[in-house]
């Protein structure tokens, strides 16, 4: 008799129907009793997550740090047979100045107009760094004389003509060994990086 | 604790087996590591590509062996590559660009008949861009001719 009551009669509330409550999605709306609080954290898929990255950055690491200030004025040109850039003054050359190591020493539409090749603020100011150098090189042991290295930082879009000049002027300063900082690229550039491995090596 | 836990069998013993292999520190390390190379990362490769101005003094100790004297001079109208008395005209591309394979070719051409040249003068025009000059030079160095001077178109 109770038995069949229990069948009858039943608790007043919200109750779903007979198919909606076998249903996977709705059915546990309804559900009787709590769930677990315990959540088990994956840790073993984030791990490997974790190793990739630090195995991708290891190979991303370079010692050498920025040798070059990158700013958006400069889109410096691509090349593929390049060699491993070394620490040497910066000469930077944008589409409206000329800076070297940051600070600026010219205007491109100044010196554009003037006949002369030279141009006198950066020739001076290379003479006080190869200046610089060599009384700061003098005195250390296994000191290595001074080599006359320089890097032009160019925007790939500047006209020869400045260019030029600004070689014309490192030249006259007595930086013989002049270099194009050039990013990797063009095609080939499996070949040059391990060019420049082999040069860093 | 996170952990991980290893059942290393032996049923029938008293002491347990069971070994925590503590993950908490190496995720630590893992994201130590991540937060120094990220922040150290350099995502460029930069390079240099090495010239010396027409006119300078070389670097190297033994003296040049005579060999060919070779020009190459951009235009607007193209490269003009001098070997000598020859002379050889590329022009650019349809679609405006220089034309670098073709001298390529050519240099390749010339150092297979003179492997000793390793010399070569790029001159360019007040007006050529600086990313054409770079072109020529990186060609050069392609070709084998290691030792670029660069110097104005008169």
């Amino acid at each position: 008799m109770s038995r069949h009551l229990e069948n009858v009669i039943v608790k007043p509330g919200k109750r779903p129907g007979k198919r909606l409550s076998k249903s996977k999605v709705f059915g546990s709306k309804f559900a009787k009793g709590k769930h677990g609080t315990n959540i088990e954290l994956n840790l073993t898929s984030m791990i490997d997550v974790f190793v990739l990255l630090v195995i991708f950055l290891i190979q991303q690491f370079s010692a050498d740090g920025d040798l070059l200030f990158m700013t958006d004025k400069i889109r410096m040109p691509e090349a593929a047979n390049f060699e491993q850039i070394v620490r040497a003054p910066v000469v930077q050359i944008s589409a409206d100045e000329i800076s070297i190591e940051g600070a600026r020493i010219a205007q491109v539409a100044d010196i554009e107009g003037e006949e002369y090749w030279n141009i006198p603020a950066l020739e001076e100011k290379l003479r006080d760094q190869k200046k610089a150098y060599e009384m700061v090189r003098a005195g250390a042991d296994g000191a290595e004389g001074f080599k006359g290295d320089i890097n032009i930082q160019a925007d790939k879009a500047v006209p020869f003509k400045i260019v030029k000049r600004v070689m014309y002027s490192a030249n006259q300063a007595g930086y013989f060994n002049i270099n194009f900082a050039v990013l990797a690229g063009g095609g080939g550039s499996a070949a040059a990086a391990d060019d420049a491995e082999k040069s860093k090596g | 604790m996170a952990g991980v836990s290893v059942d290393t069998g032996g049923g029938g013993g008293k002491k347990a087996v069971d070994l925590q292999i503590p993950l908490v520190p190496f995720i630590d390390m893992l994201a130590m590591m991540i937060t120094f190379l990220m922040m150290t990362a350099v995502w460029t490769q930069i390079g240099k590509l090495q010239v010396s101005q027409s006119g300078g003094p070389s670097d190297s100790s033994e003296p040049p062996k005579p060999t060919l004297q070779l020009n190459l001079t951009l235009t607007e109208q193209g490269f003009k590559l001098t070997a000598g008395a020859d002379s050889v005209d590329i022009a650019k591309k349809a679609d405006g660009t220089y034309d670098g394979g073709k001298l390529v070719e050519k240099l390749k051409a010339i150092k297979k008949d003179n492997p000793d040249q390793r010399a070569i003068t790029v001159m360019a025009e007040d007006s050529i861009q600086y990313q054409n000059l770079v072109l020529a030079v990186d060609k050069c160095l392609e070709a084998e001719l290691p030792d670029v001077s660069v110097s104005a178109a008169m």
